[in-house]
């Protein structure tokens, strides 16, 4: 009775106890997506590398060899 | 009075931050839980679909470089873990490990000569076949081969050898009128080979006797065989002995009885001493 605050403030602390286990439950399996994510895309990304590497070397070599056309 | 109404004011103010904390923390939940993860699994699957239409791509250019990606993403050498890369392999053709260079490829070591050979026949072959081209060589090789297999494969097979010898080297010197090296080759191979067993097995057991031995026992008036070594082939216990006993019978001609009574030093005699 002296401190109806308190229990509403204890009620409140509980809610909050238990939204923020559910929060770091859910925040966990967001990371282990995206570590899966990071790991595949760590593939992905060497391919754009290549192909990156390629591109630059066919330009090169157009421009070398005089065969570099206007785009139409 | 004051202070009990700034009490309350302050517990107002309490209830109300702890619920506004209640309210955002349950906001983010909910927000990642029904907004951030689906999407994340929708980016995931996506980016699953573009590694497997872009893989034929890697596949092509490592082919061209001879080099091997590490394309699965691995932090870890692939020596300190092999279980990863027996896990890897079925997924693709080639191993997936750190970037390395390959071996060379099966082209390049077509040009060398690969036949499977004898010991002696690799020597004989680095010596005389290094003129020649694949089909002679493999001609070459492979006939060799089977006189070699014959003459050097087991005990038992050393007479026939010293017989094939013969007669391929009446063949070989009709086939002579070709003129080719490769075939005077042969011949000496075989010659030699057949010299060697000759001088191995001669020196060996008295079980099998070798030509030369023979020849020379037959300078020194044995009589232990005709023109047939097939009866020496057959190394049976009781001949030997009874070339022994002709050795005794021969000393002692007079008081032995003799079924066979030639002494002639090219016929075969077999005395059978009934004393």
């Amino acid at each position: 009775m002296e401190n109806p605050y308190e229990q509403v403030q204890s009620n409140i602390l509980s809610r909050i106890i238990r939204n923020v286990e559910r929060l770091n439950q859910s925040v966990s399996t967001l990371n282990q997506e995206l570590e899966i994510i990071n790991k595949k895309n760590k593939s992905l990304e060497i391919m754009g590398q290549v192909s990156e590497n390629y591109h630059n070397s066919m330009q090169f070599n157009l421009e070398a060899t005089g065969n570099k056309k206007q785009p139409i | 009075m004051d202070d009990e109404t700034n009490i309350e004011k302050l517990d107002q103010e309490i209830t109300l931050h702890l619920q506004k904390i209640d309210s955002n923390l349950g906001a983010c939940f909910k927000r990642i839980t029904q907004d951030i993860i689906p999407h994340v699994r929708k980016y995931s699957t996506i980016c699953d679909q573009i590694m497997d239409n872009t893989n034929w791509l890697s596949v092509m250019f490592q082919q061209t470089a001879n080099v091997d990606l590490n394309l699965n993403g691995s932090l870890v050498p692939p020596d300190q873990l092999p279980q990863q890369q027996q896990q890897q392999r079925p997924d693709s053709i080639f191993p997936q490990n750190v970037a390395k260079k390959r071996k060379s490829n099966e082209l390049d070591s077509s040009s060398e000569i690969i036949v499977p050979k004898l010991n002696k026949q690799q020597e004989k072959d680095s010596k005389d076949n290094k003129r020649k081209k694949d089909n002679n060589a493999r001609r070459n090789d492979f006939n060799d081969n089977d006189a070699n297999v014959t003459s050097t494969g087991q005990v038992l097979n050393v007479p026939d050898s010293s017989e094939d010898d013969e007669e391929n080297d009446m063949v070989t010197a009709n086939d002579n009128a070709d003129a080719d090296g490769s075939t005077m080759q042969r011949q000496s191979r075989k010659r030699k080979v057949s010299l060697l067993l000759q001088q191995q097995y001669g020196s060996s057991s008295s079980v099998l006797p070798s030509p030369t031995i023979i020849s020379t026992n037959k300078n020194t008036n044995l009589n232990l065989h005709d023109s047939t070594s097939s009866d020496m082939m057959d190394s049976s216990p009781l001949k030997q002995p009874s070339a022994h006993e002709e050795h005794s019978t021969k000393e002692l001609p007079g008081p032995s009885t003799d079924e066979g009574t030639d002494d002639n030093v090219n016929e075969l005699v077999i005395h059978f001493p009934t004393n």
